[in-house]
C-alpha cells in the first residue's frame, strides 16, 4: 500500500518535472501584471474659454471736427476692409468719415483732406516722396496708425508670382519700419508667445502691464493674436508678464506690443487679429479698439497752403460788404471758391459781417481795406513805391559820372551829369522773400487759428484776384509756382492791369535778388518768368 | 516459470519505471505545448501614423495580448507622428497591453510628436544618442472661414467646416493638454523639464532627451530585448515580428502624405486636420 503511494507520489512528481523544468528554464519569477496603467482623464479636458469680451464704453469721444481716415490700401496691403470692421463700426458710431486709397498720385492731396491715416500690413514699399508726404501730414499734427502682423506675409513661393523675380518673403515688418524710422519705434521681425499664461495658444499673449495713455485707458487685460514686439525709444504701451517671450531670442526683452511717438501722433501695434472678429471680443480688446479710434479721432491736423484748398474747419464766410457792387470778376472768383467748397462739403455763405466762429476767406485789392490790414500785419508785409530799374538805368551803373569842383572845394554833380531815366512802381515787401512788383504778383495769406482762420487772397486787381482764385480754388491747387514761406504764398500772375506802371522787360535781367521758378500758366498764354521754390514749396 | 517472489520483484520494478517514465513520456511534450518558449513580440512603426499604420499596429497589439507565449512587446519606432485620432487609438491600446505585459520603446531614427505620444504609453524608453525625440503637441491649419457658395448647400453654418477657425484652436490646446497628462503618467518623476520647455514643441537628440526625463536610456533593440525580457522576468526567449505572426501582409507605400503632381512626396498630410506630427522645418517654410 504504502508502495503504491509512494509511485503515485513519483508519478506527479515526474510528470511535473518536464513542467518545472521548462518553467524554470524559461522564467526568471512571475510576472506582476500592471493594473494601475493610468491613462489621460480625457472626460475631464474642455476647451479653453477666453476671458468674457468687455463690451465698449458706451460714452463715445467727440471726436474732431475735421475728423476723417485714410487707410492705405497702396502698398500691397496684407488685408480685407472687412476684416477692421470693428474699428470701422467705430468710427461710424463717432460720425468719422473713412475712406481707401489705392492710387499713390493722389496720396499727398488725399491727406490733405483728412485728419488720420492707417496703414496696414504693407508689403511693398513706401516711395521717398511719399515718406515725405507722410512725415509732412504727422508734422502738421495729423495721426498714423501702423499695423505689423506676423502672420501677414507674401511668400512668393505660394502665389502665382512664383515665377516673379522676387523670391524672398515680403513682410511688412521692414516696410512699416521705414515710416516709423523718424519717431524711434521700430518692429522687430518676430512674434511674442506665451507658454504659462496664455488665451488658448502660446502665441495668444495676454498684456495686463500699461503705460498710462489715452491708448490704454480703462483696460485691465487685452490679447494680441500673435504680435510682432516693437523696440522703441518713444513710449512703449502694452506689455506681457515675465514669461513673455519675443521668438527671436526666446528671452524676455521687455519689448512691448504697441508704441506711441513722442509727439504723440504715431501710434504703432504689433497684431492685426485682435481687431477682428472674434477676437476683437476677447478681454477688452473692445476697449483697446475704441482708444485707437478715439486717438485716430482726435488729430487734428493743423492747415497750411500745403493743404489747400483743406483750410478750414468751421463754416466759411466769404466776405464781401454788403453795401460793395460785385462786380463780374468777384462773383466768378466767389462762384469758383463755392464750388471748390461744396465739394468738400464746407459750408460756406456770403456776408459782409465776421463771425467769431466762422473761418473767413477775403479777396482784396491793393492797396488792403482796413478790414484786411490786419491781417497783413501779421506777415510784416508792407507797401511802397519804388524806383524800378529799366535796362537803360542798370547800363547807366556802369557810365562814369563827371563831377565838378565848386568853390568851396566841394565836390558838386557837374553839369555833364546824366540823370538815368527811372519809373516807378508799387511794391509788396515780404520779410524773408524780397520785394514783388504789385502788378502781377498775387498773395495768399493764411492766418491758421483754433477758434477762427483767415485766408487773404490779394492781387492787383480784381481780374488778377479771379486768376489768383483759380490757381488756390481747384481740386488740386498748384502751388508750385508760388514762393512759400510758413503761411505766406507769393505767386506770379499774368493778369497785369493796363494802366499799371510796371513793365515787362523780358529781354534782360530785371529784378533783383529774385530768384524764380518755372511756373506754368494754367489759363493764359501770356509768356512766363521762371521762379525758384523755396524749401518749403 | 520464475518463482514468484522474483516475479512480483520484477512487477514491482516495471511498476516504478513506468510511474517515472510515463508521466515524463507524457509531461515533457505537454510541457512544450503549455509552457512555450517565451516570446518578445516586436512591432515595428516606420511609417507615419495613420489609418492603415494604426490599423496594423492595433491589429499586432491585440495579438500580443491574445497570445499568452509573449511575454512582453518590444514597439521599435521611427516615426514623425501622425494624426490625432490614430495616434490615440494606438495609445489606447498599448494601455490595454501595458496591463497584460510589459511594452519596450525603442527609438530608432525618430518618435517624434505623435510617436512619442506612443512611446510614453509604453514601460520603458531607449533611444540612440541621435534619435529625435520630443515635438510635443499639435499641428493643424484652421478650416476657412463659413461661407456660401452658388452651387453648395449646407445645413448648417459650420457643416462645411467642422468649427469655427477660433474653436479649433482651443480644440488643439485641449489635445495639447491630454497629451501633456500623457506624458506625465507616462513620464512621472522621471521629468527633469519643466512643463512650458516640454510643451515648447522641441526636439531633443536622444542624448539631450535623457538629460531631462523624456527618455529612460540610451539604448539598443537589443538591449530593449533585455530590458523586456527582466521585466517580463523571463530567458531564453525569442524575438519574433509581430507583423509576420499578426499575419499581416508587407507594407506597401504609404498614402499618408500629399504627393506632388510630378511624383515627389511632400512632408505635408494629403488631408486636413489635427495632427500630432512634426514636419521639418525646412519643409514648414517653403
Amino acid at each position: 500500500m504504502i508502495s503504491k503511494i509512494l509511485r503515485t507520489i513519483l508519478a506527479v512528481l515526474m510528470f511535473a518535472l518536464p513542467f518545472a523544468i521548462r518553467f524554470t528554464y524559461y522564467n526568471r519569477g512571475t510576472y506582476q501584471k500592471n493594473q494601475l496603467v493610468e491613462l489621460p482623464n480625457y472626460e475631464e479636458l474642455s476647451l479653453p474659454q477666453p476671458n468674457l469680451s468687455t463690451p465698449s464704453a458706451k460714452t463715445i469721444s467727440q471726436p474732431a471736427v475735421s475728423a476723417s481716415v485714410l487707410i492705405d490700401f497702396i502698398h500691397g496691403n496684407y488685408f480685407k476692409i472687412t476684416e477692421i470692421d470693428p474699428l470701422t463700426k467705430i468710427f461710424r458710431d463717432m460720425d468719422i468719415p473713412y475712406t481707401i486709397t489705392n492710387d499713390t498720385d493722389t496720396l499727398e492731396d488725399q491727406l490733405r483732406q483728412v485728419s488720420a491715416f492707417i496703414v496696414i500690413a504693407p508689403t511693398s514699399p513706401f516711395t521717398k516722396i511719399e515718406l515725405q508726404v507722410i512725415q509732412q501730414f504727422i508734422d502738421r499734427g495729423g495721426r498714423l496708425l501702423v499695423i505689423a502682423d506676423p502672420t501677414r506675409y507674401i511668400d512668393p513661393t505660394e502665389t502665382f508670382f512664383y515665377s516673379a523675380p522676387v523670391v524672398a518673403i515680403v513682410y511688412s515688418v521692414d516696410i512699416c519700419n521705414q515710416l516709423l524710422a523718424p519717431y524711434q519705434i521700430k518692429f522687430n521681425q518676430d512674434y511674442l508667445y506665451n507658454v504659462v499664461r496664455n488665451e488658448g495658444n502660446f502665441r495668444n499673449v495676454i498684456f495686463n502691464q500699461f503705460a498710462k495713455s489715452p491708448i490704454t485707458k480703462n483696460m485691465q487685460e487685452v490679447v494680441l493674436y500673435s504680435a510682432h514686439s516693437i523696440q522703441t525709444e518713444a513710449n512703449g504701451l502694452l506689455f506681457g508678464d515675465e514669461n513673455t517671450l519675443s521668438s527671436l531670442t526666446d528671452q524676455n526683452e521687455n519689448f512691448t506690443a504697441a508704441a506711441l511717438s513722442e509727439n504723440g501722433n504715431v501710434l504703432a501695434l504689433g497684431d492685426l487679429s485682435f481687431m477682428t472678429v472674434p477676437y476683437s471680443q476677447i478681454s477688452d480688446n473692445q476697449i483697446l479698439i475704441q482708444n485707437i479710434a478715439e486717438f485716430l479721432a482726435g488729430g487734428s491736423p493743423t492747415p497750411n497752403l500745403t493743404t489747400l484748398p483743406f483750410l478750414f474747419s468751421r463754416p466759411v464766410i466769404l466776405y464781401h460788404p454788403t453795401d460793395t457792387v460785385m462786380d463780374a470778376n468777384t462773383l466768378n472768383a466767389f462762384a469758383r471758391i463755392k464750388a471748390t467748397l461744396d465739394r468738400f462739403s464746407a459750408a460756406v455763405e456770403i456776408s459782409g459781417t465776421i463771425q467769431p466762429d466762422k473761418d473767413v476767406i477775403f479777396l482784396a485789392v491793393y492797396p488792403p481795406s482796413k478790414e484786411v490790414e490786419p491781417y497783413l500785419e501779421k506777415f510784416g508785409i508792407e507797401f511802397s513805391n519804388e524806383p524800378i530799374p529799366t535796362q537803360s538805368s542798370i547800363k547807366s551803373k556802369f557810365t562814369a559820372t563827371p563831377t565838378t569842383v565848386g568853390s568851396n572845394g566841394q565836390k558838386e554833380p557837374g553839369s555833364q551829369y546824366q540823370k538815368p531815366t527811372e519809373k516807378r512802381q508799387d511794391v509788396v515787401i515780404i520779410p524773408g522773400l524780397g520785394k514783388f512788383p504789385i502788378a502781377g504778383t498775387g498773395l495768399i495769406l493764411f492766418n491758421p487759428g483754433e477758434k477762427q482762420s483767415i485766408l487773404t487772397l490779394m492781387a492787383e486787381s480784381p481780374e488778377a484776384l479771379t486768376e489768383l482764385t483759380t490757381l488756390v480754388f481747384s481740386d488740386y491747387p498748384d502751388l508750385s509756382g508760388c514762393l512759400i514761406q510758413n503761411n505766406l504764398a507769393a505767386c506770379r500772375l499774368f493778369t497785369v492791369s493796363s494802366n499799371s506802371e510796371y513793365e515787362y522787360d523780358y529781354g534782360d535781367y530785371t529784378y533783383e535778388n529774385y530768384d524764380y521758378l518755372t511756373q506754368t500758366p494754367a489759363t493764359t498764354e501770356t509768356p512766363f518768368i521762371e521762379l525758384t521754390p523755396t524749401p518749403s514749396g | 516459470m520464475l518463482p514468484k517472489p522474483v516475479r512480483r520483484s520484477k512487477l514491482n520494478i516495471w511498476s516504478w519505471m513506468a510511474a517515472i517514465l510515463l508521466p515524463l513520456i507524457i509531461a515533457t511534450p505537454l510541457s512544450w505545448f503549455l509552457i512555450p518558449q517565451p516570446i518578445i513580440g516586436v512591432i515595428h512603426l516606420n511609417d507615419s501614423i495613420y489609418s492603415v499604420s494604426a490599423q496594423d499596429m492595433i491589429t499586432q497589439i491585440a495579438y500580443a495580448r491574445q497570445h499568452p507565449e509573449i511575454r512582453a512587446v518590444v514597439l521599435v519606432i521611427n516615426s514623425p507622428g501622425g494624426t490625432v485620432v490614430d495616434t490615440e487609438s494606438v495609445y489606447l491600446e498599448l494601455a490595454l497591453l501595458r496591463k497584460e505585459k510589459p511594452v519596450i520603446t525603442v527609438v530608432e531614427g525618430m518618435a517624434a510628436s505623435g510617436a512619442y505620444y506612443l512611446s510614453v504609453g509604453t514601460d520603458y524608453i531607449f533611444a540612440k544618442p541621435s534619435s529625435i525625440v520630443g515635438n510635443i503637441g499639435i499641428i493643424g491649419i484652421l478650416p476657412t472661414n463659413p461661407t456660401v457658395y452658388e452651387d453648395y448647400y449646407s445645413t448648417g453654418p459650420y457643416k462645411m467646416t467642422g468649427s469655427t477657425r477660433d474653436t479649433y484652436v482651443r480644440e488643439m490646446e485641449m489635445l495639447k493638454q491630454a497629451f501633456w497628462e500623457a506624458v506625465k503618467l507616462g513620464r512621472g518623476s522621471s521629468l527633469t523639464a519643466p512643463q512650458e520647455v516640454i510643451l515648447s514643441g522641441q526636439i531633443w537628440l536622444g542624448s539631450e532627451a535623457l538629460k531631462i526625463g523624456i527618455i529612460d536610456a540610451i539604448g539598443t533593440q537589443t538591449e530593449a530585448y533585455e530590458k523586456a525580457a527582466e521585466m517580463a522576468k523571463i530567458a531564453h526567449y525569442k524575438v519574433e515580428d509581430l507583423r509576420s505572426l499578426a499575419g499581416l501582409p508587407e507594407i506597401t507605400s504609404s498614402s499618408f502624405y500629399y504627393q506632388l503632381p510630378d511624383g515627389r512626396i511632400t512632408p505635408y498630410p494629403n488631408k486636413e486636420g489635427l495632427y500630432f506630427l512634426y514636419i521639418p522645418p525646412q519643409e514648414a517654410g517653403q
